[in-house]
């Protein structure tokens, strides 16, 4: 539990709209470790996705990485030429993207498509081969009837099936990384507990890391070792998850939890709702991103940015309720 | 024996029961709108007619030729389509099912040729245009930017003139001529596809499968030929079947103005191009091949209207009920 496999350093995203340039993600650093399940919350459009698809180069325009540097087992990643992040791609780290619906192509056998990373990487002889290896992977996400179901097309299984589909795509070529962008977003909760009880037996079985990016705590306390809680575009908190739930030192980390509806609590006790709304990002609050909407803001909020420090063993904030100045 | 066979077939249907109710289906989609079938049967006979033209020609004479031989038809029809006769501007009759034309040609042989040069105009417009509006259409809609910008342009820039008159200019600066008018309708013909291929693509690539192919480490080509090509295809086949019918009133159109095929050549256009000054008395020298010419393109019309029927899943799905309807289930 201590190599690290991916390190992000003073990472900057900015997406160059017309309306101007909106900084998505500004200054984040991240140190995962090899074997953990490291999750990643926030609000939608806090830069949770973003940060990942940095990590694999998929930033869709006109979305740019301004500055940073990302080492995948001790490699930048950012200066890699196209071709040598393309071998890393499904072959290193396994993406599970946000939306089953959609992320398998309507015209292709859905076995074909799992199977497809095999192919880019060359890491069969034949198209036997193939079938045989995406059989036995979809024995591993148990898909009942794996010999038959390779041969549907994706109109032809549902929800969870195809979303098992597009998680034995990522697994495909035994990735060191895998992440998983919202991977229970658009599946019922019966469902969405089958899948994450496969993620947790995969990473136990295989011992892969897994990076969990979501905006369910509830998943979060249920899969993860390591939590970071992000907030437009900036890491806020960073602890063990555990120490997260227990005494969250962030401002925004507890109003998060203060949101989350608890089932044993009488109807009476109200969610408590953050006040205001997420900043627009073409022109972030000065100083720390938060203190518009911040019950502890001080005058030193508004003018500079609280740097995350390791405010108890290892447990960080970003906040200068903690930071002396 | 014959029960394993009859077991293997019922077992066969059963696997296959899904595949053989779409077929079904679009069959049902084609076949409920009459013209559409319509449509085909005309596209048929015409690419027929098209390729096996003179030997049609010549089978036919020569069956009306053993008839007569028995006694059992008074007369053979000449089916002179080149050479000049003394017959001329004949009404039509059994000897000339269509007239003559002023140099004493049959007309209906030359219709019957004619309707090659007009199928030779769609293939090549369908084997050289069509490739070059794609492979375009998928660079720019593919990449954007400033590719995509330069594409586009390019294409305004042919779209912005009339295709005839475009064509025409081509052609005539290429010199009169059935080469130069297949160049000149290749380059009026391409930046449609590039337009309608374009649009199929930028909607295609937000598609989440294409970013889902990048993410397994797929480079642009492949991701372009195996996941966006296919997926842009179906209305590339209806709305190339829907322009034939313009492809070949253009080329028939660049005839009539004198820059096609070049006579003796048979070619519709250009026949009723020449029949026109005989107008209103020698009707049949005009009117005959003007109306197969408008078959024609009637046929490819029709049968691109029943292909987007048939290639449109939700209208598909809309069929599926009407179809148990009516079989009362």
């Amino acid at each position: 539990m201590s190599e690290e496999i991916l390190r992000i350093e003073g990472l900057r995203v900015y997406f160059y709209t017309y309306a101007g340039v909106v900084k998505a993600i500004e200054g984040v650093d991240l140190s995962i470790r090899r074997g953990e399940c490291f999750g990643l919350v926030g609000e939608t459009g806090c830069g949770k996705s973003v940060t990942m698809r940095a990590v694999v180069r998929l930033i869709p325009p006109p979305g740019r990485i301004v500055s940073g540097k990302i080492y995948f087992e001790g490699v930048n990643v950012l200066e890699l030429p196209e071709s040598e992040i393309r071998k890393i791609r499904g072959r290193k780290i396994g993406f599970i993207v946000q939306e089953p619906m959609s992320a398998l192509d309507p015209l292709y056998r859905v076995g074909y498509q799992a199977g497809e990373p095999l192919l880019v990487h060359k890491l069969i002889r034949d198209k036997k081969e193939m079938w045989r290896r995406v059989i036995s992977l979809f024995k591993t996400v148990s898909i009942p009837e794996p010999a038959k179901r390779v041969r549907n097309y994706p109109h032809e299984l549902s929800g969870g099936m195809k979303q098992r589909v597009v998680i034995a795509t990522a697994l495909s070529c035994n990735p060191d990384l895998i992440i998983a962008d919202e991977p229970t977003t658009n599946v019922d909760v019966t469902i969405q507990a089958q899948i994450l009880d496969l993620l947790r037996d995969l990473r136990n079985k295989y011992g892969t890391t897994l990076i969990l990016v979501t905006h369910n705590l509830g998943i979060v306390a249920e899969m993860c070792d390591r939590v970071a809680v992000m907030y437009a575009g900036q890491i806020v908190e960073l602890a063990k998850v555990h120490d997260i739930f227990k005494e969250p030192l962030h401002p925004y980390t507890k109003g998060l939890l203060e949101a989350v509806p608890v089932i044993t609590k009488s109807r009476e006790v109200r969610l408590k709702p953050i006040p205001g709304t997420i900043p627009n990002l073409i022109n972030p609050p000065s100083g720390c991103r938060f203190h518009p909407r911040c019950a502890h803001a001080k005058a030193i909020c508004m003018k500079e940015r609280p740097p995350l420090t390791e405010v108890k063993p290892d447990h960080f904030a970003a906040c200068w309720l903690y930071t002396k100045r | 024996m014959l029960r394993a066979i009859k077991e293997r077939y019922k077992r066969w249907r059963f696997r296959n029961a899904a595949k053989i109710e779409e077929y079904k289906l679009m069959f049902y989609a084609f076949r409920r709108s009459p013209l559409s079938v319509a449509g085909s049967v005309m596209v048929g006979v015409f690419i027929i007619l098209g390729v096996f033209g003179p030997w049609i020609l010549s089978g036919i004479q020569g069956t009306i030729m053993f008839l007569h031989s028995h006694g059992l038809v008074h007369a053979v029809p000449s089916f002179n389509a080149f050479d000049w006769s003394s017959e001329v501007l004949e009404p039509p009759s059994w000897r000339h099912w269509f007239g003559t034309d002023d140099y004493g040609r049959d007309i209906f042989a030359r219709s019957m040729l004619g309707i090659q040069v007009s199928l030779i105009y769609s293939l090549v417009v369908l084997v050289a245009g069509i490739p070059i509006g794609i492979v375009l259409g998928l660079i720019a809609g593919y990449y954007g930017g400033a590719v995509d910008e330069i594409i586009s342009r390019i294409t305004d820039m042919f779209l912005a003139f009339p295709a005839l008159v475009l064509a025409m200019a081509i052609s005539a600066s290429l010199g009169a001529g059935l080469k130069s008018a297949m160049i000149a309708l290749i380059a009026v013909w391409w930046p449609g596809y590039v337009r309608l291929i374009r649009g199929q693509v930028l909607s295609v690539k937000e598609n989440l499968y294409v970013e889902a192919a990048r993410a397994v480490g797929m480079g642009d080509l492949s991701i372009i030929i195996k996941h966006i090509l296919p997926n842009v295809i179906s209305p590339l086949i209806i709305y190339a079947t829907l322009d034939v019918a313009g492809v070949v009133l253009t080329g028939a159109n660049l005839s009539f103005l004198g820059l096609g095929a070049q006579p003796p050549t048979p070619e519709l256009g250009r026949i009723v191009f020449d029949g026109l000054d005989y107008l209103p008395e020698k009707w049949w020298y005009s009117l005959i091949p003007g109306f197969i010419l408008f078959l024609f393109a009637l046929g490819f019309n029709l049968l691109g209207d029943g292909l987007r029927d048939v290639l449109d899943p939700r209208f598909r799905r809309r069929l599926e009920f009407e179809m148990r309807g009516e079989r009362g289930e």
